[in-house]
């Protein structure tokens, strides 16, 4: 290793890279080179499996443990496999639980799968390797992927959102967006969403999987189950695994859906009437002249004009083909899906090729690769924008001029329609991004197994962006002012170009022994090490002509069609970072029945300084499964029980920029100086030599227990977590400059509880029942010792401080409006207080309305999250039904708020106070008061929701039914996607806003989550 | 067996030393594409940079944080009796300027915090760059001008923050992380120790900075001159006469500053034959505007926010907020040429006939009926006719200098001295020397008409306000003007509740809001 160590000498950090390939070509060197080393004596073992109904099961997989020799059912349920004769093997099939069979020297065993022993059985992540259901000792919830793939989301984790207790999920309609994704409440003020591991890449974004390529996806939620994965997994982990070859088989696998997507909840603003009414009400009330509306007879619904009914069309096609020696998959998938808002559209087209070579039972080799690529034409205008607009004026008078609004909002509000026209199809925005991974396998005396992989994620995006001329727009007469029609001649056309690259490689090594040591112990010992290196880098720029227009054509769209002479802006940055890790992992089962796990992990983070960099994280779990105990046997109507706890520590780094421990500077623009320009520069942050990682510590306690024949499934956790030295930017005040500093204390308490019902009613009918409910508290134990800082978001609306729930809401308390002078003087108020204005609650009893008024209003979290889903069978027919819901949040309705001029109205302010007595919610209509434009609970509703998720019928088709097509099996359904929603929120949807920590929960403008209904079919030939 | 345990030992090493040997330098990453302090430290070029980021933060304005921009001409301008808000009626009123207007006493109003704001991120960047030019290895004398330009700039700012909020934080060095919490960085110094600080720092500049014209000096960097004129005016808000006499008296001693003979090319861009234009011969300190593709070398909307505003059917020249007033218009005396370099006036509508105002570049504004507002600030006018074309076409970022500081205040600040110290002559001479430019006959020089000539000169330069709460008749002036101008109150405005929210409640509010 002398060399090794002097090869990386002197070394910048250009070679990275190159460093890091030729460290893991002398891992797979040495490691490939293991010889394979002891044979035993094989037999010819066959057999049949069937269902607990004695129907035969085709396609069961039918694996020798320990190796990667395996076969599968035919059509008939017989198989044939090669084996040793003291193996294992191991039945699964998708839907039961899969089985282990000691062979035992037989030359033929027959199976019988049930769907009752289901789950325990099951496989999960659990980092760096996998461990069945039933041994573990956190808290890890999966889901099937066929319960993603029948959804009709381009999203795959769009279709958890009400699946898994504790798993947040806020659904944007945007197309080709990712959802918001929040793991047993919020535990740091910098970080909340959870790292994504798929088939063991650690990944922040995954677009680029197809929801119909997926086997199963795993939610790791607690310390212990998360500890391993060190810096990058404190928020939760999200392991995914794709689909691979089904043993002995050549499968054609075609889905497809076809979908039309609805706003159906529009935000009810006034019509031409009602603004008139309203506009002459709030003049009559600020004694200002009245308006003169004669010209303004139009009555515009600016969100019809901008909405539309959008077409969403998913599919997929996949190839398999698995012999003795390999397994090969294909799976190609293609989406369109326009976007509710005019003209909004993305495009995803994905390749995924995965092949597996087995040498012999000991040595596999193999690789995946998947190929992603998307085109995006982004929305054109603002949501907002159709809300503020004044009802009464025409859209246009032909393709290339438009009526500007009244003069009272002319400046701050464009016709939103134009606004639209003019910038749609002006923007090329595409991606692409190759995520590959090449592994080796080697098993080797018996018990231990090898495995090396090393993986990359390439991404490249680019724009291209036009800005055309303006239309011409027609100023309607007010009053003495005539109709007359303008054109902004100094508007010019630009064009921009921005491109940006990133890069990924990760290197996973892990030692792996597995073994039974008597008839008692069963243990399982796995080390490995791993790193990551990412670096990213992107240049941007723009032009603007100002002599020649640049048509509105794409072919024109480059930097290069404008003269160099004509103004522009240039940019370019990158970063670059990386993670080591070593780590290991000791599992341990006495009998079956008591069981432990545990962890350890080392890491170190380029993020730190070289003292601040490592760190040691660790996990300990403990389980017994009461049943297998002796004293249980007479217990019939509990089947299963497992009592388990872990505790677990780890840090969290994510989300946090590069370096913040040394100062840096950057360019603070100019200063001029003799007639020039000078470039300017600023110290950009204030560093902390001491930063370092959060430091996460939890408990987890829970149990699983299956009671009446299996048919009931039930799962309770509780927790509880804290996280420490919180890594917060503050914005100094006095100072207008970032702070970055580990400072606060975090803790998140809960309960999950899931349950599950499935039965049958004579031969053909089966049904099933599964709801789940969650209840996470929130409550910031500090804000530092030393620094004890309020943190804002969203301009003061929200707060974060010791002994409250983070990014509260933070404002006046409305009691009432004001009726009268003599009510004024007689309660607390402002100074300036008028009848007509909203009361407010005077918090600290001075007699007066203060800023000290301000007091707790609401968190924008919801505490408490539910789902629960129906689905019923009877022969080939089934129906599904999914709902989901949130309680206990609040939601800012900030699109209210606004008052920088004279907006349209929302209907609530038809009832707008007029005399004494007239209303005690709605204040007057009169927008120089700016006492009703504080922040108070008059902008916030509840959030609580229930929501219809999905209601979906499908029919498949038998085995014989269409097989002179070649076809095995095919489903076609009928789905119906967030259909109603019970709420009392105004906005286009319910779901609460929790991207932002420190400032959650404002709707400024959501974009809608639409109704959806499709119609799908798969087909498997 | 032993060779299989030595396999496991083997296999057990590899990837300790692997990670041992590939991660020290592996996790050796250096920031990309910054500079560091350190070159700073030794590199002329980058701390002239860094104090250049110190003048950049002049720029600071629009709609966001502000330092001498858009919003410090609604505190100077509108609160007084010289302008109202403008626009049209609803625009930025409530939570806007407003409130300014009417001291509706609204803490949330965003104009306070972006001040606040605004200034301190100045404050930040001078303490930063004076930290960093302390520990600095360049040569000497450059160390020390850029060192007076820092200071200069930082007691410029308190000396704002102190007139619009009183006593505020003092910092005056970068604190250490740990202690940017502590009651030293989070309470309010009293209004004695803010001024305290900028007539040290002020003083610093008068000791190190050059005269202009002088080796060394710039335009646009601050000199000698800026540093005595505004010092004079800190000694005159102290009501310290001798101080403020002699520094205007080494102002005038310096001659390096003259009267430009006709006061509307004062404020214009170009000189004529000559005479007047960006840094003219009055001219002390000047926010100076640059041309550059991104147009960031501009106070944005410092002349669109005040330009006049159309209601339709021509191209409009702004948003027409700070609106010269009525009071402002009636107050000139016949024949002061000041009063149509000071106001836009829109003519009234005539039916069949073309009553619209033609500016001095030729540029001719519709009548009433066309346009928002009556009168607009004419020396925040940027011609699109005649004056420096953008290179796009943003109105926002109109290149106007903003003029800070000029020789007239400097005599009417001499004057104001030499009558309070019973020298009624010489006050009399500084006083007839801004009159007669302005084409008034000779009056004399008493306290009283130097403040109704300081108003005259300085209109709709932001200074109205602040000043007429030095003379300590505020109240009584702004009630007559019939705003609700309640006394202890308004003479400042409110601590921003975003910053009190910051500071946990430490930063005590103002009497009565």
């Amino acid at each position: 290793m002398g060399v090794n160590l002097s090869l990386f000498k002197g070394m910048g950090f250009f070679s990275k890279v190159r460093m890091l390939r030729v460290c893991m070509f002398l891992l797979m060197v040495g490691y490939g080179a293991l010889p394979a080393m002891a044979r035993y004596a094989d037999i010819i073992i066959k057999g049949k499996v069937t269902s607990g109904t004695g129907e035969s099961l085709a396609g069961v997989s039918v694996e020798v443990k320990g190796t990667t020799v395996g076969a599968s059912t035919d059509v008939n349920g017989n198989f044939t496999v090669t084996a040793d004769e003291s193996a294992t093997l191991v039945f699964s099939y998708v839907g039961y639980g899969s089985q282990e069979v000691l062979v035992n020297n037989r030359s033929t065993i027959n199976v019988t799968m049930s769907t009752s022993s289901g789950q325990l059985e099951q496989v999960v992540v659990v980092g760096y390797g996998t461990q069945r259901k039933r041994d573990l000792t956190g808290s890890v919830t999966s889901v099937k992927g066929e319960d993603v793939a029948r959804m009709p989301n381009t999203n795959p984790i769009a279709s958890l959102q009400g699946k898994v207790a504790g798993l947040t999920i806020t659904n944007s309609g945007n197309a080709g967006s990712s959802p918001v994704v929040r793991i047993r409440g919020i535990n740091s003020t910098n970080s909340a969403s959870p790292v994504y591991v798929v088939d063991g890449v650690l990944h922040d974004n995954i677009d680029f999987l197809n929801p119909a390529d997926i086997e199963t996806i795993d939610v790791l939620r607690d310390p212990s189950s998360i500890a391993i994965y060190g810096l990058r997994g404190a928020n939760g982990v999200i392991a995914i695994t794709s689909k691979k070859a089904a043993r002995g088989q050549t499968r054609v696998n075609f889905t497809s859906s076809l979908g039309v997507q609805r706003v159906i909840n529009r935000i009810a603003v006034t019509d031409a009437e009602g603004f008139k009414k309203l506009y002459a009400a709030q003049l009559s009330n600020l004694g200002a002249a009245p308006f003169d509306f004669t010209n303004y007879t139009a009555n515009t619904n600016w969100q019809d004009e901008i909405f539309r009914d959008a077409l969403i069309n998913i599919n997929s096609l996949g190839f398999s083909n698995s012999s003795e020696k390999s397994t090969t998959l294909l799976n190609i998938g293609y989406t369109n899906q326009d976007g509710v808002l005019k003209y909004d559209n993305y495009k995803r087209y994905l390749v995924r090729l995965n092949e597996e070579i087995r040498f012999n039972d000991k040595i596999k080799v193999g690789g995946s690769i998947t190929g992603f690529h998307w085109i995006s034409n982004p929305e054109a205008a603002g949501l907002n924008n159709a809300l503020w607009a004044a009802p009464i004026v025409p859209i246009k008078t032909d393709t290339g001029t438009y009526y500007s609004m009244p003069s009272f909002q002319r400046a701050q509000v464009g016709n939103p329609v134009a606004a639209l026209n003019r910038n749609t199809r002006t923007s090329i925005s595409k991606g692409f991004r190759i995520v590959g991974s090449l592994f080796a396998e080697v098993k080797f005396l018996k018990s231990f197994t090898w495995r090396s992989t090393v993986y990359t994620d390439l991404g490249f995006n680019n724009s291209r962006d036009y800005s055309p001329l303006p239309f011409a727009f027609v100023n309607l007469g007010e009053g003495t002012n005539p109709t007359t029609t303008t054109y902004d001649n100094t508007v010019r056309t630009g064009v921009s170009q921005s491109q940006s690259e990133s890069k990924r490689f990760q290197q996973d090594h892990t030692l792996t022994f597995d073994k039974k040591l008597g008839s008692d112990h069963a243990l399982t010992v796995l080390a490995g090490f791993t790193s990551i290196y990412s670096h990213g880098s992107s240049i941007n720029g723009n032009r603007r002509d100002t002599t020649v227009n640049v048509p509105n054509n794409p072919d024109f769209w480059y930097l290069s069609t404008i003269n160099i002479n004509n103004p522009g802006a240039f940019g370019g940055g990158g970063s670059e970072s990386s993670i080591v890790g070593a780590f290991g992992r000791v599992s341990y089962a006495y009998k079956g029945k008591y069981l432990l796990n545990a962890t350890l992990r080392r890491d170190g983070s380029s993020k730190f300084a070289p003292e601040n960099r490592w760190g040691t994280f660790s996990s300990l779990g403990v389980g017994w499964v009461v049943t297998d105990d002796s004293f249980f046997n007479n217990v019939k109507t509990i089947n299963f029980l497992k009592l388990r706890g872990a505790w677990g520590e780890t840090g969290n780094a994510n989300g946090f920029a590069d370096n913040l421990y040394r100062p840096g500077i950057s360019n603070a623009s100019t200063a001029v100086f003799g007639n020039n320009v000078y470039t300017a520069i600023q110290a950009s942050y204030i560093p902390d030599p001491n930063l370092h990682w959060e430091v996460v510590r939890g408990f987890d306690v829970g149990l699983d227990m299956k009671m009446f024949n299996n048919r009931l499934n039930a799962e309770l956790n509780l927790y509880d977590r804290t996280t420490t030295d919180i890594l917060t930017a503050l914005t100094l005040p006095n100072e207008s400059r970032s702070y970055f500093t580990n400072l606060g204390k975090i803790t998140n308490k809960g309960i999950e509880l899931s349950l599950g019902w499935s039965d049958k009613i004579g031969k053909d009918f089966t049904y099933s029942f599964s709801p789940n409910f969650s209840y996470n508290e929130n409550v910031v134990n500090s804000i530092g010792d030393k620094t004890n800082f309020q943190l804002i978001g969203n301009n003061g609306a929200n707060l974060t401080e010791t002994g409250k729930s983070i990014g509260y809401f933070y404002g006046y308390r409305q009691t009432g409006i004001y009726q009268t002078t003599a009510d004024i003087t007689k309660s607390a108020a402002f100074t300036n207080s008028l009848p007509g204005d909203i009361a407010f609650a005077d918090i600290n009893g001075d007699g007066l309305i203060t800023s000290a008024d301000r007091t707790y209003l609401g968190t924008p979290f919801p505490p408490y999250s539910f789902g629960l889903s129906l689905s019923f069978g009877y022969k080939g027919f089934d129906a599904m039904f999914e709902g989901q819901g949130v309680a206990g949040n609040k939601i800012y309705t900030q699109r209210r708020i606004a008052n920088f001029t004279v907006l349209n109205y929302e209907s609530n302010r038809l009832n707008a106070w007029t005399t004494p007595g007239s209303t005690n919610i709605e204040p007057i209509l009169d927008n120089s008061r700016g006492n009703n434009y504080l922040f108070s609970s008059y902008y916030l509703e509840p959030g609580d929701y229930f929501r219809i998720r999905t209601v979906q019928i499908g029919y498949t088709f038998g085995r014989n039914a269409l097989s002179f097509l070649g076809i095995q099996k095919a489903r076609i359904y009928l789905s119906g996607q967030n259909i109603v929603s019970w709420s009392q929120v105004t906005g286009y949807t319910p779901e609460a806003q929790i991207g932002s920590i420190l400032g959650g929960g404002a709707d400024n403008g959501v974009y809608p989550v639409p109704a959806t209904y499709s119609f799908g079919v798969n087909v498997n030939f | 067996m032993i060779r299989y345990t030595h396999y496991k030992l083997l296999v057990l090493a590899v990837p300790l030393l692997m990670v041992a040997g590939c991660s020290k330098k592996f996790l050796e990453i250096d920031p990309q594409g910054q500079l560091t302090e350190v070159q700073a430290l030794r590199d002329p070029e980058a701390a002239n940079q860094l104090v250049g980021g110190v003048y950049n933060t002049l720029y600071l304005g629009g709609f966001d944080n502000s330092t001498v921009g858009f919003q410090w001409a609604i505190l100077g301008d509108v609160a007084s009796d010289d302008s109202d808000k403008g626009s049209t009626p609803s625009d930025y009123d409530a939570g806007g300027a407003g409130d300014v207007d009417n001291f509706r006493p609204n803490p949330a109003n965003g104009i306070y915090n972006n001040i606040w704001n605004g200034h301190y991120l100045g404050i930040a960047r001078a303490n930063k760059a004076i930290d960093i030019l302390n520990s600095s290895t360049i040569e000497t004398t450059a160390k020390n001008r850029l060192l007076g330009e820092a200071r200069f700039l930082r007691g410029f700012y308190y000396f704002n923050l102190v007139r619009a909020f009183g006593g505020v934080p003092k910092v005056v060095r970068v604190p250490e992380p740990a202690e940017v919490n502590s009651d030293e960085f989070q309470t309010r110094a009293s209004v004695a120790d803010i001024y305290a600080v900028i007539l040290e720092d002020l003083q610093f500049a008068v000791d190190n900075l050059s005269v202009k014209g002088t080796a060394g000096t710039q335009l646009g960097r601050a000199t000698k001159g800026a540093a005595q004129s505004y010092l004079a005016k800190v000694y005159m808000y102290q009501k310290n006469w001798q101080k403020t006499l002699e520094l205007t008296q080494g102002v005038i001693n310096s001659n390096q500053y003259t009267l430009v003979p006709n006061y509307n090319l004062v404020f214009r861009e170009k000189a004529v034959s000559g005479v007047g234009g960006a840094n003219n011969s009055e001219s002390i300190f000047e926010v100076q505007t640059g041309l550059n593709v991104a147009e960031n070398a501009v106070s944005p909307l410092y002349s669109n926010g005040q330009g006049p505003r159309g209601r339709g059917g021509w191209n409009d020249l702004g948003f027409g907020f700070n609106s010269p007033s009525a009071d402002l218009a009636g107050f000139y005396e016949p024949g002061d040429t000041r009063r149509n370099a000071t106001i836009i006036f829109i003519n009234p509508t005539v039916a069949g006939r073309d009553n619209g105002t033609y500016l001095w570049d030729g540029f001719r504004l519709p009548s009433q009926d066309s346009v928002e507002n009556p009168r607009y600030n004419y020396k925040a006018y940027h011609s699109p006719l005649l004056e420096s074309g953008q290179l796009t076409s943003n109105k926002d970022t109109k290149p106007k200098n903003i003029r800070l500081m000029r020789y007239a205040e400097v005599l009417l600040m001499y004057a104001e001295a030499q009558a309070m110290l019973g020298n009624a002559a010489e006050a009399t001479a500084k006083l007839n020397m801004v009159r007669s430019r302005a084409n008034l006959p000779a009056s004399t020089g008493t306290q009283a008409n130097i403040w109704r000539e300081r108003r005259a000169e300085l209109a709709m330069e932001h200074d109205r306000f602040f000043d007429l709460v030095r003379q300590g008749r505020a109240g009584t002036v702004l009630r007559a003007h019939g705003k609700p101008f309640v006394d202890g109150r308004n003479e400042v405005f409110p601590i921003p509740n975003a910053q009190r929210d910051l500071s946990g409640g430490r930063l005590t509010q103002n009497n009565g809001y």
